[in-house]
């Protein structure tokens, strides 16, 4: 995974996990580099990507700061997935797929679909940026 | 602004070619690693640089014209050469009193500040600091006399791996601190993908690759495949690199702009930065080289199946 | 991909402000370097100096006397120092050249530090220039005056013509200077030419003493061409003042007149040292017409300047060569 996924993935993790919370500041790019050792443009763009999702905002000057929460997911929509991928897992053991072979299978898959799904949103992201700055300027005109 | 730029650069040492026919153009704001095996002219290429070689054929300007050596290019690229040799018997603040005598511009008090962080007191002798304390000592200095570049010499070679670290994370964080680009050469592939946004391979005293890393990333794939005859169609997709391991094949291909659809039978996947450079230095004939007039633009050449 | 400056902004303080590189400063840098050696130089001299100061008092008011041998003779004194003098002064400029000059910049290339100092914003020439002349000055004062203080040592002690002796005219303060100068830029070219510093010594050695050898004994007295003069007896010193001798007669055998080989005269044959010995009557009994050849005293100071100036000269064209090999090299 490139770094800069990792980095945003770290982020996630530490939301879900209530270590940051709306209004915290994430760490400047200077502070990040210098304890990982990492490319700066990497951090860069791994809070842009940040931004993207709608999890963080920069603001010059401040710093980046965290914007938004992760979407909680509710219980019973959380059950319904459940019985969801049981039926699947039944489907593939009756198929004679064994549990090796299907978890090799659910990583491969995962995998894509993130890939997919990564590359969808910071398509997203160029296009909304897009779209508020030209927003932006119609209201200062 | 290119901050390296060349067009048919050689250099010849007696009878042996250290470098030849290299032509390149390495834009500024980049973290670029020189990248080849001992041997390949990573020296060579970084001496003549730094203005301290002369290049037997060819061209070579740094910071947009400049030639390498000119008193506007030794102000302002720092240099450090490989194994950082200082004055090995002047204590650490007359070693810096030194330097700054040496040079036009000096921030002096950022330099003293630094040493006072990473624990290096100013009365030792350069002799006596370890080797990841005169490697900090040796950038130091280079960047205290505010270049808009920095050129080193292999600077984690002879460095244990929490030196390593910690020097890389000081070259981080002057990157981010100054706006500087960085020219580093390396010979430990490792650790680069963290570190690069542009990639230069060398190899035999040859360019080989040059260009982003994302972009060289992105036109690569790794296609691993069922060993024996490989129906792979060489038209569309050219070979870097094959590698038969037992009845698997692993091939570093490399596609166009285009998503190309992956052969019937064969997985792709895409390369890291270590397959990608390990593949190109073992075919050495394969070459991806933008023109030399624009950094990123992708220009492949053909490259034998 | 955006550079990073723009995206993370200009955190830079302001530039600090550029000045051009200054003399002292390089020149403080070239002492840093280098003053150990300089300081073991100084004192060596310091301590032949005061030898020579103190022997002189104590010598001078004997004048000639020392000669004469007794009870409370200060032959002894004037003897070893004396002898240790002439062997010790003229080592001087071989000693600067080999622990200062060679060492200059072949150690700085050896050991890798010229790649530090070159790629610095002063850059290599104003380096080298900063290193050198400053170090040759110094030693052309130093050279300057160890030639004065030996020539008042060596005035009252010996008869008027010392200063012309093979061994002695580089000592005297004008060629001492050219000499230290000389040996001081030899071994810094040599140094630059061969980049490392023990080679450099040993060269400077084979290039040194063969051309002190050839200076002392032909060289010199091809300044400018010589006098001669028929003699009564070998033993001739014509003029007053510095009068510079040589003992060359001729013979050929029985008849009126015989001739000396000096430039552009039939040829004779040299006296040999035996021969030289024999009283103006000897030869006068053996027809023999003993010639002389020989360069005025008045010439001293010319031959000085003579000397000076071309061993000051060459001594600024090995700089020059220096400066333009530096430029030039790969580091």
């Amino acid at each position: 995974m490139p770094t800069y996924l990792q980095l945003v993935h770290q982020v996630e993790q530490s939301l879900r996990l209530g270590y940051l919370k709306e209004g915290d500041r994430l760490p400047t790019v200077k502070e990040t580099v210098e304890a990982l050792a990492i490319n700066p443009n990497t951090v860069l763009k791994a809070y842009r990507e940040l931004d993207n999702k709608g999890l963080a905002t920069g603001r010059p000057g401040q710093g980046t700061f965290i914007a938004g929460t992760l979407r909680r997911v509710g219980l019973t929509e959380q059950s319904e997935l459940r019985k969801g991928l049981m039926s699947w897992l039944r489907t593939a053991d009756d198929a004679g797929l064994d549990f090796e072979w299907i978890e090799a299978l659910f990583a491969a898959s995962m995998r894509d679909f993130r890939e997919r799904r990564d590359v969808a949103s910071a398509r997203r992201g160029a296009a909304r940026r897009a779209d508020h700055g030209s927003k932006q300027t119609r209201g200062v005109a | 602004m290119n901050i390296i730029e060349s067009c048919g650069l050689g250099r010849r040492f007696g009878r042996t070619w250290a470098l030849r026919d290299c032509s390149m153009a390495i834009p500024a704001g980049h973290v670029v690693a020189l990248v080849g095996p001992n041997g390949a002219g990573k020296t060579t290429l970084l001496n003549l640089a730094a203005g301290l070689l002369q290049p037997t054929s060819g061209r070579l300007t740094v910071l947009a014209g400049e030639q390498p050596g000119s008193a506007q290019a030794r102000n302002r690229i720092g240099f450090v050469a490989q194994d950082a040799k200082l004055y090995a018997h002047l204590p650490v603040g007359d070693m810096l009193r030194v330097a700054r005598n040496l040079n036009q511009t000096w921030d002096g008090d950022r330099a003293r500040a630094r040493l006072a962080d990473l624990g290096i007191p100013l009365d030792r002798k350069v002799r006596q600091l370890s080797g990841g304390q005169r490697a900090q000592l040796a950038l130091t200095i280079a960047v205290a006399k505010r270049p808009e570049v920095l050129i080193l010499d292999e600077p984690l070679a002879a460095l244990d791996p929490l030196a390593r670290h910690d020097l890389m994370s000081s070259l981080m964080a002057a990157v981010v601190e100054d706006g500087l680009s960085l020219v580093f050469s390396s010979h430990v592939v490792s650790e680069l993908e963290r570190i690069a946004d542009y990639l230069v391979v060398l190899n035999n005293g040859r360019l080989q690759l040059a260009g982003e890393v994302e972009h060289l990333l992105a036109r690569h794939k790794i296609l691993t495949g069922p060993g024996g005859e490989m129906f792979v169609d060489s038209q569309r997709i050219a070979i870097v690199h094959a590698q038969q391991a037992g009845a698997q094949a692993h091939l570093l291909v490399r596609t166009s702009a285009a998503e190309d659809p992956v052969p019937h039978g064969w997985q792709s996947q895409s390369a890291s930065l270590e397959e990608l450079v390990l593949g190109y230095l073992r075919d050495p004939g394969a070459r991806m080289l933008p023109g030399p007039a624009v950094a990123t633009a992708g220009g492949a050449r053909a490259v034998t199946p | 991909m955006t550079a990073v400056a723009t995206s993370a902004g200009r955190g830079r303080p302001a530039k600090t402000p550029t000045r051009s590189v200054r003399w002292r400063r390089l020149t403080w840098v070239a002492w840093r370097q280098h003053r150990a050696t300089l300081m073991v130089f100084v004192i060596l001299v310091g301590l032949t100096a005061i030898a020579i100061a103190l022997t002189g008092f104590v010598l001078h008011p004997a004048g000639s006397r020392v000669y004469s041998a007794g009870p409370h003779s200060l032959w002894p004194i004037y003897d070893v120092t004396d002898t240790s003098l002439r062997l010790a002064l003229p080592l001087m400029p071989m000693l600067a050249g080999l622990f200062l000059g060679a060492p200059l910049i072949a150690r700085e290339i050896e050991t890798g530090t010229a790649r530090f100092a070159w790629a610095q914003g002063a850059g290599r020439t104003r380096w080298l220039i900063a290193t050198v002349v400053p170090a040759a000055a110094l030693l052309a004062v130093i050279a300057l005056g160890l030639g004065l203080e030996f020539r008042w040592w060596m005035t009252p002690l010996l008869p008027s013509d010392w200063a012309w002796r093979p061994d002695l005219f580089s000592l005297n303060p004008l060629p001492f200077i050219g000499w230290t100068l000389l040996g001081f830029s030899l071994a810094v070219f040599l140094g630059a030419a061969i980049r490392r510093t023990v080679p450099a010594m040993a060269a400077m050695l084979a290039c040194y003493l063969p051309l002190m050898y050839l200076v002392a004994t032909t060289w010199r007295r091809a300044y400018l061409p010589p006098l001669h003069r028929a003699a009564a007896q070998p033993t001739f010193t014509p003029g007053g003042g510095y009068g510079y001798t040589t003992y060359w007669g001729n013979l050929r055998g029985p008849g009126p007149d015989i001739l000396s080989t000096a430039l552009g005269w039939p040829s004779g044959r040299l006296l040999t040292r035996s021969e030289l010995r024999h009283s103006a009557a000897w030869f006068r009994l053996h027809h023999i017409q003993v010639w002389v050849t020989y360069q005025p005293g008045g010439r001293f100071l010319l031959f000085q300047y003579i000397e000076f100036g071309w061993l000051v000269a060459l001594s600024a064209i090995l700089i020059g060569m220096t400066v333009v090999l530096i430029r030039r090299r790969a580091a």
